[in-house]
């Protein structure tokens, strides 16, 4: 075995260590969120430049994933 | 050979229009990049979605106990910020493939760039512009699946365009060609 399981175990549960994945895990989901508002913008922008076979469809898409991403800050801020 | 799933040729397409159209301007070609160079980023973009599950089936064959000492939380946290990264990557490969465009219409040419999610880039020469065009395929597989480049070359100040990757590039250069003499002869192509 090369990793002390009861060392890493101790080390993993301990509130300062899960707190800070906490907060880990909370910057990258707004990270996320806000690369989702940019994929708004960009595909908002781009099916004003070209009106596509699937544009509206992809707009939707883009709004459903931004809701996603809203929701996953709540799960890593609410559960974790 | 067609591949639904990445349309990337359209002739004369009804519904697909771009924003500096003139009013007595149709589109005749619509194209994309083949569907096949999506592969590279689409295998990319597999492996790394069952990267997790060979990370844990390594962990337990050989008995290195790192998945059986993480808790809960953070294993489920750290595996829903693998999708969340796997899926943004996926999402900004098929964003860069679908708006990166090429239109021929029976006035201009447009070459619209999707550099990637803060910039993009819209080149518009005139047919009658155009100086000469080369159609090119290059390598097995874009033999094998008829795709390649068109080099466009125009009057127009550094202006070269250059259509990169679509599907059937001799028909394209034959088209524009044709486009180009109907122009120049003041008939209908």
């Amino acid at each position: 075995m090369f990793v002390d399981g009861a060392l890493l175990a101790a080390i993993l549960n301990n509130p300062v260590v899960l707190f800070a994945f906490k907060i880990g895990f909370i910057l990258v989901a707004i990270l996320y969120f806000i690369f989702a508002l940019i994929a708004i913008g960009q595909i908002r922008m781009m099916t004003e430049t070209v009106t596509t076979e699937a544009g509206s469809l992809l707009r939707f898409l883009s709004i459903i994933h931004a809701g996603i991403a809203l929701g996953l800050i709540v799960l890593f801020a609410a559960f974790f | 050979m067609n591949f639904g799933l990445f349309p990337a040729f359209f002739d004369k397409p009804l519904k697909i229009r771009f924003g500096q159209q003139e009013s007595d301007e149709i589109i005749e070609l619509f194209l994309r990049k083949h569907w096949f160079t999506n592969v590279g980023w689409i295998i990319i973009a597999l492996f790394l979605s069952i990267l997790p599950f060979i990370t844990v089936i390594t962990d337990v064959l050989l008995n290195l106990g790192f998945t059986a000492n993480l808790p809960a939380s953070i294993s489920t946290g750290l595996i829903i910020v693998w999708y969340m990264i796997l899926s943004a990557y996926v999402i900004e490969n098929f964003l860069h493939w679908y708006f990166t465009i090429y239109i021929v219409t029976n006035i201009h040419i447009v070459d619209v760039n999707y550099s990637s999610l803060l910039s993009r880039s819209v080149v518009e020469v005139k047919l009658e512009d155009v100086q000469s065009q080369k159609a090119s395929i290059k390598g097995i597989f874009r033999q094998l699946f008829n795709f390649g480049d068109v080099i466009i070359e125009t009057a127009a100040e550094n202006q070269r365009i250059d259509f990169i990757d679509i599907p059937k590039p001799d028909l394209v250069a034959d088209r524009v060609q044709d486009l180009k003499s109907a122009i120049v002869d003041g008939g209908n192509p």
